[in-house]
């Protein structure tokens, strides 16, 4: 009797659960999980103009396709490029200010709250303002650059196929240090600081106390946020595609802004469904080893 | 002056220098925009550009709200912004709720789903998301960029609350519950109002969020009138001339909410958003 009265109460409580998850659940499975599932098969499939209906299956045409397609081959290019060299100056810039806003000194809590300021700028605002800054006739960039004698005449910074990825990149890093330079800072602030009262007794260099303590104590947090930032800037699409929409002729154009031309201006919905995927497959091996690290340090 | 006392007053000038220059170089864009965006024709285009304008104006200011229209364009990011804000709000507290306090069947797969969806390439979505919309008809409507928007805020600000929650105590839920508090009504009266500083975090994430996407917005509005800030500014660029004046006061006033929000609910949104990471 008791235990069937358990299981009645059991069996509320989990219909109670249910009921909780079921709205946010529905939203993400339509609108997350489906479009992803969808747009992988539609990738395999060809489709009637302006629609995804699987209307015959194609096996691996537009995969044969993107390998003969310049445009492709050199976004992915540009792609990695952009964001091994985003990240790994994310990461150097936003150590080097976590460690100088981890130091006592006055002021330092207002150093702390501008050095935010990029983060928070929407993405839109700092494509457009990089821009200005930019510009070839009246750019503040070239005006400071000729004053400091660093360069005879104007460049044309984002219409010039030499200098539009760079330019693009800069702005990138510009828009990446803060979250970098707040989660290293949270990370240095954990580390017990006696340990380095006890390593200068022992006679510890401050190399060796910056590889065996503060490095150490960051190690974990760092690869965390290296992965989760290669993703994030992997898939970074607003400020290419308002900066240059990938010109000129191609040159800064990477693999989201490609995916998103291909399937609106040029409206081949399932070659850019192909085209995603392949940058999923990149992403995904990052994305795998990040849920497997976020899972076991996760007491669910 | 001691050595010892010299070399620690040249170590300290070295911090000022290094985190001085980091910092100019993170705040100086923000403020040339709004520098420029305050500035006459004439100064703007000078040979030798000033640094804070010598004459301040807000003709641009003006051009932006009249010229191009962005009391549309203010009126829907707050239209749409408020609504992703209340309703994403709503459905991942009793997303989280229900993770952090019911052991049911799925709950892990429920948990990996909403990690794994953090990674989910926007550029491959938009296509399957921009042809359903289409199906039915959401399209050009504010319902259907909130929904949109309110799927993307959901999973990181249910893992967020689902982690503030775990560290609250169970036994106020426990006594509401005998006392014949349904579950619904013990969130409302007893779980929202403590855990007030992580909804408020949330509440302003999913604001900003909203507030500042560009992608989807660009994709699923097509009408002028419809259209959100940032598609707003992005479509002053285009024309064979850009007029930097007013692009600067658009770009300043979609900006400055968010800064100003941010300086002031600091603490609460730097714990908040850097967790997820600092916990990993």
């Amino acid at each position: 009797m008791i235990q069937v009265q358990k299981n009645s109460l059991r069996r509320r409580r989990n219909i109670t659960a249910y009921l909780l998850i079921a709205p946010g659940l529905l939203l993400i499975l339509v609108i997350l999980v489906y479009p992803l599932v969808r747009g992988i098969l539609s990738s395999f499939f060809s489709s009637p103009q302006g629609s995804l209906a699987f209307q015959e299956f194609v096996g691996i045409k537009y995969y044969g396709e993107l390998m003969q397609d310049k445009i492709f081959l050199r976004s992915a290019q540009n792609s990695v490029v952009w964001t091994i060299i985003i990240v790994s100056a994310q990461y150097a810039i936003g150590l080097v200010t976590a460690l100088l806003l981890n130091k006592n000194y006055r002021g330092r809590a207002i150093f702390r709250s501008l050095v935010l300021i990029p983060w928070v700028v929407p993405g839109i605002a700092a494509a457009m303002t990089w821009k200005w800054m930019y510009s070839s006739q009246y750019g503040v960039i070239n005006y400071v650059l000729q004053s400091l004698h660093l360069i005879q005449k104007n460049i044309d910074w984002l219409g010039s196929t030499q200098t539009a990825l760079g330019s693009i990149i800069v702005t990138a890093i510009w828009k990446a240090i803060p979250f970098m330079t707040i989660v290293l800072l949270a990370a240095l602030q954990s580390i017990d600081t006696t340990l380095y009262e006890a390593a200068r007794v022992d006679g510890a260099s401050s190399w060796q106390c910056f590889r065996h303590i503060t490095f150490n104590g960051i190690k974990e947090v760092s690869l965390t946020t290296v992965l989760l930032e290669v993703i994030w800037t992997f898939n970074q699409f607003d400020l290419t595609y308002t900066m240059t929409k990938g010109g000129p002729s191609n040159s800064s154009q990477i693999v989201p802004v490609y995916t998103y031309l291909t399937a609106f201006n040029f409206f081949k919905l399932n070659k850019a469904a192909a085209i995603g995927v392949l940058g999923l497959l990149f992403v995904g091996i990052f994305a795998v080893w990040y849920i497997i690290r976020s899972n076991r340090g996760e007491t669910i | 002056m001691t050595r010892r006392q010299w070399t620690s007053a040249g170590k300290k000038a070295g911090i000022y220098l290094a985190i001085s220059m980091i910092t100019f170089f993170l705040v100086f864009p923000f403020i040339w925009m709004l520098s420029t965006s305050l500035k006459d024709r004439a100064e703007m285009f000078a040979a030798v550009p000033s640094f804070f304008p010598k004459k301040i104006t807000f003709d641009n200011y003006v051009s932006m709200w009249v010229d191009y229209k962005f009391y549309y364009y203010l009126r829907n990011s707050i239209l749409v912004s408020s609504a992703t804000t209340v309703i994403s709000l709503l459905f991942s507290t009793f997303l989280a709720y229900g993770v952090a306090r019911f052991r049911f069947r799925g709950r892990m797969v429920v948990y990996d789903l909403l990690i794994l969806t953090q990674i989910f390439p926007t550029s491959l979505l938009i296509i399957t998301i921009y042809v359903t919309f289409a199906q039915i008809g959401l399209i050009d409507s504010h319902a259907g960029l909130t929904i949109a928007y309110c799927t993307f805020a959901i999973p990181f600000a249910t893992m967020m609350l689902k982690s503030y929650f775990d560290g609250l105590p169970i036994e106020l839920e426990e006594a509401a519950a005998i006392d014949g508090c349904g579950t619904v009504k013990t969130i409302f009266k007893i779980v929202l109002p403590i855990a007030a500083p992580a909804v408020a975090a949330m509440g302003l994430f999913s604001f900003i969020l909203a507030w500042q996407e560009f992608m989807m917005s660009l994709t699923l509005i097509r009408s002028t009138r419809l259209r959100t800030l940032p598609v707003g500014i992005a479509m002053m660029v285009g024309f064979r001339d850009i007029m930097w004046g007013p692009l600067m006061a658009g770009t300043s006033l979609v900006t400055v909410p968010v800064v100003i929000l941010f300086i002031y609910f600091q603490k609460y949104l730097i714990t908040g958003m850097t967790m997820g990471a600092v916990k990993g």
